[in-house]
């Protein structure tokens, strides 16, 4: 993900996980499988999977604003 | 049917240990439908004995199951299986299904121009969610089913003697089934359905979409 992060984009992708039951886990690829509590911190600090999982949040929020989410 | 059936199912992490899981009922399906099937499971899904699997059966269709990045499918622990440009040639006249990440990009395109018939994975990162409590048990969980299941269809459906392009159709329908589901109902967890909209934009074939094995 090339464009900056916004601290409200970051504070609006870690509401979103936040939701994320706290019994399951999350399989993204190569980054590996991660509790919401690790994506969250990966949000705050910046990391690789941090960044991967606000692209797929923002970009599905932005699918669902256009009203082409399929 | 007189067709050979190539699937790869390592199991070193939790990713490739439900991925693997879920495959037992594709090779289910395929011994029902008489397709001879050869399955690299474990530390037999290596370089040396995929590439000497896929030389000496000439498999007609082919499932890789594991990690991979946009030119690279692997196998157990991680080994490269099958790289764009180094023995993509290896997948001339098949049909391919590759449950791994971002492999459509590449080695998917790479490999139709080399002769595959079809190459179909997915564009960017596979997601899915599961349950931790179930993992001695992944048939079983739920959650991970929401989106191995619909994974599933499509090369059941390929089994089954259908086309590229009815069974990517009819996989892209229980994947929006789930959404759905996930979207509207109390039934259903509805935080799932961002990762569930992510591999629908990202589930891509390269290729001929009217080949079968029964051609």
């Amino acid at each position: 993900m090339s464009e900056k992060i916004s601290e409200s984009e970051k504070e609006l992708v870690i509401a979103r996980l936040d939701a994320i039951p706290s019994n399951k886990k999350i399989s993204i690829g190569n980054y590996g499988d991660f509790t919401k509590e690790q994506l969250i911190e990966g949000v705050k600090t910046g990391s690789e999977v941090g960044n991967k999982i606000v692209e797929i949040e923002l970009e599905f929020l932005r699918a669902m604003k256009r009203g082409v989410i399929i | 049917m007189n067709v050979n059936f190539l699937i790869t199912l390592p199991n070193h992490d939790d990713t490739t240990h439900y991925l693997s899981a879920w495959s037992k009922e594709i090779i289910k399906i395929a011994n029902d439908f008489s397709l001879k099937v050869f399955d690299l499971s474990g530390e037999k899904a290596n370089r040396k004995e995929f590439e000497s699997k896929i030389k000496s059966l000439s498999p007609k269709l082919v499932m890789l199951n594991g990690h991979g990045d946009k030119d690279i499918v692997m196998g157990h622990r991680n080994e490269i299986l099958i790289k764009a440009g180094e023995n993509d040639d290896l997948l001339k006249l098949k049909i391919v299904y590759a449950l791994s990440c971002s492999s459509a990009k590449i080695l998917g395109l790479e490999s139709v121009k080399k002769g595959a018939l079809n190459y179909t994975g997915y564009l960017d990162d596979f997601i899915f969610m599961y349950e931790p409590n179930l993992f001695s048990r992944p048939n079983l969980d739920k959650t991970a089913g929401l989106f191995l299941s619909p994974s599933n269809v499509f090369i059941e459906s390929l089994i089954k003697g259908n086309s590229v392009k009815e069974s990517f159709e009819r996989s892209r329908k229980a994947i929006i089934k789930n959404f759905n589901k996930s979207a509207s109902t109390s039934e259903c967890d509805p935080t799932i359905s961002r990762f569930l909209w992510w591999n629908l934009r990202n589930f891509s074939p390269q290729g001929n979409m009217n080949v079968s094995i029964k051609d």
